[in-house]
């Protein structure tokens, strides 16, 4: 008898959970502001508060976007804690791509789904139990912390993180048992104009404006990677293709 | 009462826990579900043992670095506030970013800056990075369902069609990393180096449980050589 889980139902269901804990969170992230506010007599004026943060939506409306259509793939359901917790690039997605590396999961699929929630959730705990120790320690942390050591090493966290996350991003192996042959070539065009745009395009607003880039290279990487796909020029073995993709159809 | 009284108030002390209470409660309970549907689906408990050890222990170390953010923010927004933001949402590039802009927006600083001044910085700090949240209630699951669906009836593209997203998204970032060269890249490539090198020793050897910390070794090796590289620099 046929136990596994109908894909359909498990996401509708995770979906509905993801959207209900967005839905819980926002009204608390906005009511630890409200409360306070409330409270001193010190709440701000609606105009006050869109000429602030306008700079700051004109960044991360487009990162937002950005992160969803190109984090979802990868973590599935899980992108509502994701974005809730926060720290996705640094923290979450290295955890889901490491749990899915260990697991030995295709992507896409109900069990990729489940392994990325665990990650993602074993992550974020863990991360709010040391931020909380080293809140109650900053005093005593802070001499340790503030050494010129310490501090340049946490410049370099995200090249010394993706590094190591490359290997398993770019691997041909893409769990699962399904192996790409020459995707990495669809890479190069948009590489070269990633790199003219930081170096002499538009040098001071790349990284500010990452999102809005990032948006801009899906398209032209879907695009390539698909005439390479169709050309022969890129390759993809599977195995199990058949019950694997029924088994998750929805 | 003045910004800093504010920041330091024992009543947004109470929110802050009472936020970070409820973010601990969904995650456990989301851990659970997750959990069980793995084992559901025929993933083993040994690989889910393993992926737990993973993520903690991968995780310490840019806590740890998320901790030094905390000394910077908490002396612009004083500690409870910046131990909430940094816990939950955004990241610390972003909460610093927020700070300051909200405080620059009005043509404030801290040695001038209200009681009010630090309830706008709360609000533009909050409306800035919830906003993707909301987007996610609305789009996340047209956004996820549908890409699901990106192969049609060609199986093999299907699967490399979902890479595509992933590959944008960590090209752009790592663009400036090895365009800017120097300490920078030489960290990327050690990760790299020293990733290639557990994975090789996991295979090769009897310590195939070294591979569930291949990202967390590589991870502070790299940082530690990052202070030597930048020394060069």
């Amino acid at each position: 008898m046929n136990n596994y889980p109908d894909a359909r139902t498990y996401y509708d269901k995770m979906h509905r959970l993801g959207k209900w804990m967005t839905f819980i969170t926002l009204i608390v992230f906005c009511g630890v502001p409200f409360v306070v506010c409330m409270v001193y007599g010190i709440m701000p004026k609606i105009s006050d508060v869109l000429l602030a943060s306008g700079g700051l939506l004109a960044i991360f409306i487009p990162a937002a976007i950005a992160e969803l259509i190109a984090d979802t793939p990868v973590m599935g359901t899980s992108f509502y804690l994701s974005s809730i917790t926060g720290n996705i690039m640094n923290l979450k997605l290295p955890a889901v791509l490491n749990a899915l590396k260990i697991a030995d999961v295709k992507q896409g699929t109900q069990e990729a789904d489940a392994v990325s929630g665990v990650a993602v959730a074993v992550s974020s705990l863990t991360t709010m139990i040391i931020i909380a120790i080293g809140a109650l320690l900053l005093t005593p942390l802070k001499p340790i912390l503030e050494l010129p050591q310490v501090v340049t090493a946490t410049q370099y966290v995200l090249p010394a993180l993706f590094g190591c996350l490359m290997l398993s991003i770019f691997s041909k192996n893409a769990g699962g048992g399904t192996v790409f042959h020459g995707h990495l070539k669809a890479l190069i065009i948009p590489f070269i104009i990633a790199a003219a745009l930081y170096l002499y395009i538009i040098p001071e607003y790349y990284e500010l404006y990452q999102g809005f880039i990032i948006i801009g290279c899906i398209p032209l990487l879907y695009a390539i990677t698909k005439i390479m796909y169709k050309k022969g020029m890129i390759k993809v073995e599977m195995k199990e293709e058949q019950e694997g993709e029924e088994r998750d159809a929805v | 009462m003045s910004f800093k009284e504010i920041s330091q108030s024992g009543v947004l002390y109470v929110c802050v826990a009472v936020g970070l209470l409820t973010v601990v409660a969904i995650s456990v309970l989301y851990l659970r579900k997750s959990y069980n549907h793995a084992i559901a689906c025929g993933v083993s408990k040994e690989k889910m043992k393993g992926i737990i050890k993973s993520s903690i222990s991968f995780s310490i170390v840019p806590s740890i670095a998320i901790i030094a953010g905390l000394i910077s923010l908490a002396a612009v927004i004083g500690l409870p506030y910046s131990w909430f933001r940094l816990s939950v949402l955004g990241s610390v590039t972003y909460e610093l970013m927020a700070s300051n802009m909200a405080l620059s927006s009005l043509g404030l600083n801290l040695s001038n800056a209200t009681g009010y001044a630090f309830g706008l910085v709360m609000w533009a700090m909050c409306l800035g990075i919830t906003i993707g949240n909301v987007f996610n209630i609305f789009m996340c699951k047209k956004v996820h369902l549908g890409l699901k669906k990106l192969g049609g009836s060609d199986k093999k593209w299907g699967v490399l069609s979902q890479s595509v997203f992933m590959n944008a998204l960590f090209l752009i970032m790592i663009v400036p990393m090895i365009a800017s060269g120097g300490a920078s890249l030489l960290t990327l490539i050690t990760s790299a180096c020293l990733g290639l090198f557990i994975t090789f020793i996991a295979e090769k050897t009897n310590m195939k449980w070294i591979g569930n910390f291949t990202l967390a070794i590589s991870l502070i090796g790299a940082m530690a050589a990052s202070i030597f590289f930048d020394g060069l620099f």
